[in-house]
């Protein structure tokens, strides 16, 4: 974008800010600007329509003045309910179970931890309690409600219903991100998101393990 | 097993019970969006025409 309107643009991504310089290519003149980086829940079609929005501007199609109440309405779009995302991520981890040869018992009991699981985690976000203490939580009980194969004898494949039943809390984005960053070079990015994401699976770990040793489950 | 059953049971139960009752609280609660305070103007109820000054 910064090319096609004649300047050079120098980002620099750190863990909780972005900083971007822009030099105008003919007069020299140059200007800094440095933002903290907020916390917002992962949009695919916001990223989606940014994405086309900028390549929009960088080949001329839009101004850079008519972009600017498209980019208000990208930040201001509706979110997709959280009910509706509740029912994917239950249908969605019920599936995972399935793909790891999960038999329907185990399924049923994997969609009822997820269920379960993620309404706690989604009280918590609303009451804006630490992450790490929610994950835990969630982990905790999605576990619980997971080892119900083991406890009541109602699935051939207790261990799978157990070990996918907190698949929906591992920050997969974070790893992504962070490996991504790594390949970019940003490594001080690619650490604090490593970290992010290893504590973050740390607690999961530590739910898991509480509720193993709660229900006195002993698969190792 | 029986006292894991058992243990099974409270612990999914109270998460229930705690998830159900809060979705109930938040339902029940008036602080929804459709919900507005009326603004109330304590000066044109409590005075009268006898002890406010104009």
């Amino acid at each position: 974008m910064a090319e096609s309107l004649g300047y050079r643009a120098d980002i620099t991504i750190l863990p909780k800010h972005v900083a971007v310089a822009l030099t105008d290519n003919y007069t020299g003149e140059y200007a800094h600007y440095t933002c903290s980086i907020k916390n917002l829940p992962v949009s695919y079609l916001a990223n989606t329509r940014m994405s086309k929005l900028s390549w929009d501007v960088a080949e001329g199609r839009l101004s850079l003045s008519d972009a600017m109440p498209v980019m208000e309405k990208i930040c201001n779009a509706p979110r997709m309910s959280v009910w509706q995302v509740m029912w994917l991520v239950v249908f969605a981890n019920a599936s995972f179970c399935r793909l790891f040869g999960g038999d329907p018992a185990a399924m049923a009991i994997v969609g009822f931890a997820t269920l379960l699981g993620y309404a706690i985690k989604n009280i918590c976000l609303r009451h804006e309690i630490d992450v790490r203490a929610m994950v835990l939580l969630s982990s905790f009980v999605s576990a619980v409600v997971g080892s119900g194969g083991y406890v009541f004898g109602i699935t051939s494949t207790p261990e799978i219903a157990l070990g996918t039943s907190v698949l929906y809390l591992i920050p997969g984005i974070p790893y992504i991100n962070s490996v991504s960053d790594m390949i970019d070079g940003h490594y001080l990015c690619f650490f604090s998101r490593t970290m992010q994401a290893v504590v973050l699976t740390g607690c999961i770990a530590a739910g898991l393990t509480l509720a193993f040793m709660i229900m006195n489950i002993k698969i190792f | 097993m029986e006292s894991e059953m058992l243990l099974w049971i409270t612990i999914v139960g109270i998460a229930v019970i705690g998830v159900v009752g809060y979705l109930i609280y938040s339902v029940d609660k008036p602080h929804s969006k459709n919900f507005h305070y009326i603004d109330i103007d304590h000066y044109d109820i409590y005075c009268d025409d006898d002890d406010c000054e104009e």
